[in-house]
This record gives structure tokens, C-alpha cells and sequence, in this order.
């Protein structure tokens, strides 16, 4: 549950080098001396799965390091330290059963520091796994302490693998044997290595000097409230502001001083606390590594994953919400863009696929890369797929540009055979769902036979967005900036009656279905003509167009979104609330959430946009 | 203020039977709910209004950064409406779970401690406004109507809102 609410404030927290201890003796009490789960040792399991996710953060990616420089020893130190760590605060806070199993793990990684067990395949495969089961029973257990999380067979495997490790042609492994048949007899860690207990001393000391910690883990609900008093400090800023200008006279030079003094400030501080938000993208994109590595194999292709932009900030919220819909592009890569060997080499390309991971800020934008080298997409036989699965009119005529944003049609597959990675053509439909409601956007750049590039379009942050303030009537609303395309003033002779009552708008000989807004929402409106009104132009993905009348635009402004109450969320086509310059809340809208509510009114209009809407 | 007092039981409730209230008028009548279910009390601000809304969903205002929606007690309860004077004033609710509601009334009294044997039970009645009362209380011969607050908005009510919009929507 920690998980949604806590965010970590600094970034190098996640830094490799950094493993920190959080073994006191003082909670080193024998494991007999459990008695029932009174708040003390309540405490002190929690703190202790909360260590123990900090732990696990970065050793999947260690893991993964083994398979490329099995013997580095810095990797596999760190990872034994890691086992050792876990083992001695699991025991002391009364997870004997986590303290065996982790006892285990170190033991084999033991034997791989020494060299006793080669490191193979299956080795790194039985460790992953060690890893999965680790991450998911902490995950458990901070749900619910109590919880059964035993799992006999992977703990038999890593015997096992102790005893005869798979693959095994390794000449000192005799010799490890011995040590550890002692180590399994005996359960309690104070026996438990007998053999290695000369080497592990010099391990621990040997741990990289650790720098100081200088993160605090703070909740995301008082973060929150410091960007809420932050908010509501320069709103009222803004008014002092605009009374000393009513003013001018009576207010001292000295006042106007401190006043811009203090706006600067608090300028800056907004700045800052909504920096509190941003995490560096790295945990995310290392996640990937271990997808490529899973899908490749399953795929019997060797791929090589490039990362770069690790340290690019993202909001905490986008963030959360983007891996899927990334290991979903990067599946896809893997699977459907890459050719496997043989035909990469019938291409006259290396038989390793090559899939380039990167992130980077451009334009108030964080961008997020997937480029392989693969075969491409091909627009006609995408087109042709797609009119035989009934997704587009067979006598449909598309812009390549176009046919490649079909694969983001739900039901779509390019592949003949569905297998484990994909080819049911769910994942890329869940791909643009999931990136449009981070109000981001997917662009396809492809190349036939030398690859894809994915690149994703997301806001630095969902906190704030770009909007306009519009009135009608007497009403504010506010309209995400990003949903309009352009502004546009009719005149009396661009506006048409369809059936006297519908509107229809001409706007370089476009003709485009008119709502009011005031009709939208459900307000009665005053009736006045058309041309007196300022016309929206909304463009969905899809090309559909529409205007949407207001009464005037107040103003473009970045505004923060604030969460409306459980009893109005849920309204359709409201997104969200905002609060206005002068400290009044308004709506935010959802404008296509709203014709799409208009659309049935006016049927008359539908039949005339069919066509375009049925060409995409 | 008052919240904090009560979280500590010592002080909150001297005689265990006794429990703290919030008193204030609708109309003419004096009502009060338990002081545990108030957050804090502001003064009337104009909210900004949520189309689409029963006429009792008054808007939304911005309570310190944190958007609030607003309902009025008066026309929630049928009471005959009462144009917002001076005294009115917006009741911030704290209910579980985690729903934070603004009301509006017609004016604050005062915070009121009751024994349980100061309480009478409500007035077996048919009428409507009647399913809402918890009790009466009677005190130097005035009486005050002690409000179930969750049934007088009955979250059925609330999540109305929502359903009623999309039923709108849907008929749109």
C-alpha cells in the first residue's frame, strides 16, 4: 500500500552503490522469541518490508548483469550482500521462513563469488526467479503480515542448484558441495556456514564506504498538501498584488518592494515543490531489461537492449502508468519488429536485433523512444489486414501515416499465429488507451526493412496542465489547451442551418458540426447568434472535427488539476476541477467526453460525417 | 478547534454519557450533529455552480487549495427557503470514509453537550423530513433535533448526482 503513496525525493537513491544496512542489533532477538503480533513487532515488520523493497529495487538488474559479466565480482558482491542483509533482518523481525529461503540464495551466490558454480542460463533463470518470488512475497506480506508465502518448490530448486546446478561441467564444484551439505542440515544462520564463514568476513567490510543517506521518504498525501497552501499562497499573492494596483498611492515603496520580493519567492517555491513530484525514468526502463531478456528468449532471439536518458524526469503518476503500456511497445518490437536470425541475415543485417530504448525533454514534453532495427511496418499489408479483419472499409483509402496507426486498432494482429508474447491484438489497442488518458500521444516512424521507431509524447507532469479559462454567461470553465486546435471567430456568413436548428460552421471550406457549450453542459442558452460567439476548433486522432461555441476566452493559463469530491467524479465529460486566479473553482472539461453526448441529437450531422469518420 | 478536544476522550467526555454537538438553525428550528462529524465551519462563500446538478447541489468552492462540493441543507431537508443572510454559513463535513462535504445553514449556535437521557427518540412519523432525526433533545424548554447527517445526504442521494447526469447523458 506504501507503494502508491510514498515517493522517494531524491533521485540517487536508486543509485547501484547504495545498499543501505538496516540491521540493528538491537532487533536482533532470536526467532523463538516470537510471541503474538503485538504493535512493536508490527512496527518493526513493516519497517522492515519497507527496507526490504528498497532493497529489491535494483537487483533484478544485477541479476541480469551476472548473465553479461559473470564474474564481476563488484555485481556479484553486492547482490550477495543484498541475500545476506535480507537474511539477517528477515530472521530477527520473525519471518524464519524468508530468512531460510534467503539463507539459501546466499549460499548459492556464495558459490558463484567463489566460482564453485559456474554461471549459466538456467543459474540466472533460477535466480530471477529467487528475485520474482522475493519482490512479490515482500509485496505480500506488506498487504498483510500474516500472510502465507511459502514456496517449497522454488526453495527445493535452489537446493538443488546448491547440490548439482544445472549444466553443470564445473571442476571445483566437489569441493563447494561439501561446505554446503552442512549448511542445509542445520537451519538456524548462526551454522549455517560453516565452509564460508572465513570468506565472509572480509565481504561486508568490504562494502563500498557508505556515503550518508540523505533521502527522506515522504508521503505523496503531504506533498500534496504543500502544493495545495503552495497553490493557494500565490493565489493570494496575486490578489495583494491586484489591490495594491487598485491602490498605488496609499501602499509605501517599501511595501512594493517586499511584495516582489515575495512573489519571486514564491515563484520559486512552487517551482521546487513541484519538482517534489519527479522521479528519474531509470527504474522504469530497467524493468525492460528484463522483458527483452524473457520475450527474447521465448522468442529464440537474441536481442541486445540499449538504454539511454535513464536520469529523465517524470511525474511519479505518469510514471506509474506508462510501464505497461511500454512493455507492451517493446514486446511488440522484440516479437514483430525484429526478424529472427535467419532473416536478419538474409538482410544483410547482424543476427543480433538491436532495440534502442531512450527518453528525453523536448518542448515541454517528455519523449520516450523505442527504435529497432527490424523489418518495418509495411502500410499495405497493414492496409490489406485490416480491410480482411473488417476494421476498415474494403474500398478504404489510407496515407501510410495513417495505415500505421492500425496496429493501434483494438483486434488488430500483423501475425498469423498467436503466441505467449503477443499476437492477440490486445496490447497495442491498451497502448494508445492507456497513453491518450495520460493526455500523451504515440507517433509511428518506420522505415520498410531498416526498422521502427515508437516514440511516445507524455506531459512532464499530470499535476498541471495548459488550458483556457472560457466563460459562458456568467460561468468559467476551463478547456485543456491540448484538445483545442485553433481559435476562430465566424462571421455571419461562415455559419449554416442545417434543418433550421442545427449549426454548421465553415471554416476554410471545412464544413464542422457547431455545439454550443451552454447546450453541452446543459445550461439554457441565451439566444444569440453564432457570429457574435468564439468558435474551438477540436480535433480528435482520427481527424473528426467539431466547433464548440463560447461566449468569450478569458484567458491561457497552466492551471493544477485538484480531484473533485466521490460524489461528482464520475460525471461524464467533467475531468477534473481547477481554481481560477481568484481563488474560485471551476470545472475542467472534457469537450470531446461532451459532443460525444451532443452527437446523438443531432443524427442529421452523424450521417454526414460518417465517411470521414469511417475512413479511419 | 473543537475536533482536537475531542480526541481527547478524558476531557471530551467528562460524564460517559454525554456526547458533544454542533447546534445551528434551519429556518426557525434549532439542529444539531455530533461535533466528531465537522471538520471545521466557514463563511458562506458563493460556490461555483455544477450544471446538470439536483437544485440542492449548490457547486463547488476552494477550501485552501482543496475543491469541495457544496450542498444545501434547507432545500436537502424541503425546509422553506431562506434567502443567505449575514449569519450563513457552510458546515465542512469529515465523513468516513474519506467524503468531505461543505452544507450550507442558516446560522451556527453553539457547540451543546448532551446526556443520552437529555435525548428523546424521533417522533414516530410518516413524514419524510422525520427519517433524518436521530432524536430531540429538550433543554430549558427549547427543543433541538439531533440530525442523522449521512441519511439526511444519503450517500444513495449523492451518488444520485452521478447517476442522474449519466442517465441525462444518456438520454441526451
Amino acid at each position: 500500500m506504501w507503494k502508491n503513496s510514498s515517493i522517494l525525493c531524491a533521485s540517487d537513491v536508486f543509485a547501484s552503490h547504495q545498499v543501505p544496512t538496516f540491521v540493528t542489533d538491537k532487533f536482533f532477538a532470536p526467532v523463538e522469541a516470537k510471541v503474538s503480533v503485538d504493535d512493536f513487532e508490527l512496527e518493526i515488520k513493516n519497517e522492515f518490508l519497507l527496507e526490504a523493497k528498497e532493497l529489491l529495487t535494483n537487483t533484478e538488474r544485477c541479476f541480469l548483469n551476472l548473465e553479461k559479466s559473470a564474474h564481476d565480482s563488484e555485481n556479484l558482491g553486492q547482490l550477495f550482500r543484498l541475500a545476506h542483509n535480507l537474511k539477517g533482518s528477515s530472521g530477527a523481525v520473525g519471518f524464519a521462513d524468508l530468512a531460510d529461503f534467503t539463507h539459501k540464495l546466499e549460499s548459492l551466490l556464495l558459490e558463484l563469488k567463489e566460482k564453485r558454480i559456474a554461471v549459466t542460463k538456467g543459474i540466472v533463470d533460477l535466480l530471477l526467479r529467487c528475485n520474482d518470488y522475493l519482490t512479490a512475497t515482500i509485496e505480500t506480506l506488506s498487504a498483510d503480515v500474516a500472510a502465507e508465502y511459502k514456496n517449497p518448490s522454488l526453495l527445493d530448486e535452489l537446493v538443488r542448484a546448491l547440490t548439482s546446478p544445472p549444466g553443470a561441467e564445473n571442476t571445483v564444484m566437489s569441493e563447494g558441495r561439501g561446505g554446503l551439505d552442512g549448511g542445509q542440515s542445520a537451519n538456524s544462520p548462526e551454522h549455517a556456514e560453516p565452509a564460508p564463514a572465513i570468506t565472509l568476513a572480509p565481504v561486508a567490510p568490504s562494502a563500498p564506504p557508505k556515503s550518508k543517506d540523505e533521502n527522506i521518504r515522504v508521503s505523496l498525501s503531504r506533498i500534496e498538501k504543500l502544493l495545495n497552501n503552495v497553490g493557494e499562497l500565490s493565489i493570494l499573492q496575486a490578489v495583494m498584488v491586484q489591490q495594491s494596483i487598485e491602490n498605488g498611492s496609499a501602499i509605501s515603496s517599501l511595501m512594493r518592494e517586499t511584495m516582489s520580493s515575495m512573489s519571486k519567492i514564491i515563484k520559486e517555491t512552487q517551482n521546487i515543490s513541484m519538482g517534489l513530484r519527479m522521479l528519474p525514468i531509470k527504474q522504469t526502463f530497467h524493468k525492460m531489461e528484463r522483458i527483452v531478456r524473457d520475450t527474447s528468449q521465448a522468442l529464440r532471439k537474441e536481442v541486445q537492449l540499449h538504454l539511454s536518458g535513464e536520469e529523465t524526469e517524470i511525474d511519479k503518476t505518469v510514471l506509474e502508468q506508462i510501464a505497461d503500456p511500454l512493455v507492451h511497445i517493446i514486446r511488440n518490437a522484440v516479437d514483430h519488429g525484429l526478424e529472427d536470425a535467419q532473416g536478419r541475415e538474409a538482410a544483410g543485417k547482424d543476427a543480433v536485433g538491436q532495440v534502442y530504448l531512450s527518453a528525453f525533454h523536448r518542448a515541454g514534453h517528455v519523449v520516450i523512444e523505442v527504435r529497432d532495427d527490424g523489418k518495418g511496418l509495411d502500410a499495405e499489408k497493414l492496409v490489406a489486414k485490416a480491410k480482411s479483419k473488417g476494421i476498415i472499409a474494403a474500398d478504404a483509402q489510407l496515407e501510410p501515416q495513417q495505415a500505421y496507426q492500425l496496429i493501434f486498432a483494438p483486434g488488430f494482429s500483423t501475425k498469423e499465429v498467436v503466441t505467449d508474447v503477443s499476437g492477440r491484438g490486445v496490447g497495442m489497442d491498451v497502448v494508445r488507451t492507456n497513453i491518450a488518458a495520460l493526455q500523451g500521444s504515440v507517433e509511428i516512424e518506420t522505415n520498410l526493412g531498416k526498422g521502427t521507431c515508437f516514440r511516445i509524447f507524455l506531459p512532464l507532469t499530470l499535476a498541471i496542465i495548459d488550458c483556457v479559462v472560457i466563460r459562458i454567461a456568467t460561468e468559467r470553465y476551463v478547456i485543456p489547451l491540448a484538445q483545442v486546435s485553433e481559435f476562430f471567430r465566424p462571421q455571419e456568413s461562415d455559419i449554416n442551418f442545417v434543418y433550421g436548428r442545427s449549426e454548421l460552421l465553415t471554416l476554410r471550406e471545412e464544413p464542422l458540426p457547431a455545439f454550443r457549450l451552454s447546450a453541452l453542459v446543459g445550461r439554457e442558452a441565451p439566444d444569440v447568434p453564432a457570429w457574435g460567439l468564439t468558435a474551438l476548433i477540436i480535433r480528435d486522432t482520427a481527424g473528426r472535427a467539431f466547433a464548440v461555441l463560447v461566449d468569450q476566452i478569458v484567458a491561457q493559463q497552466q492551471v493544477v488539476i485538484k480531484p473533485l469530491g466521490n460524489e461528482i467524479r464520475g460525471k461524464a465529460g467533467v475531468m477534473g476541477s481547477a481554481i481560477l486566479g481568484d481563488g474560485k473553482p471551476a470545472l475542467i472539461l472534457d469537450l470531446f467526453e461532451l459532443s460525444k453526448a451532443a452527437a446523438g441529437q443531432t443524427s442529421s450531422l452523424k450521417t454526414k460525417m460518417q465517411p470521414k469518420m469511417e475512413a479511419v | 478547534m473543537s475536533q482536537e478536544e475531542n480526541k481527547k476522550p478524558a476531557k471530551a467526555r467528562q460524564a460517559d454519557t454525554s456526547e458533544r454537538y454542533l447546534a445551528f438553525l434551519l429556518g426557525k428550528e434549532q439542529y444539531a450533529i455530533p461535533l466528531l462529524q465537522v471538520k471545521e465551519v466557514i463563511e458562506m462563500s458563493e460556490p461555483t455552480p455544477i450544471p446538470q446538478s439536483p437544485s440542492y447541489f449548490k457547486g463547488i468552492i476552494n477550501l485552501r487549495g482543496q475543491v469541495i462540493s457544496v450542498l444545501d441543507l434547507r432545500s436537502k431537508l424541503q425546509l422553506t427557503k431562506i434567502e443567505n443572510g449575514p449569519k450563513t454559513a457552510i458546515i465542512i463535513l469529515d465523513l468516513e470514509p474519506s467524503l468531505c462535504l461543505g452544507v450550507i445553514v442558516d446560522r451556527i449556535n453553539s457547540v451543546l453537550a448532551f446526556h443520552s437521557e437529555d435525548v428523546s427518540p424521533a417522533p414516530d412519523t410518516l413524514s419524510s423530513k422525520d427519517q433524518y432525526l436521530t432524536g430531540v433533545a429538550r433543554r430549558d424548554n427549547r427543543m433541538t433535533l439531533i440530525l442523522d447527517i449521512r441519511a439526511s445526504l444519503s450517500i444513495q442521494d449523492i451518488t444520485a448526482v452521478k447517476n442522474n447526469n449519466q442517465k441525462q447523458q444518456a438520454a441526451a
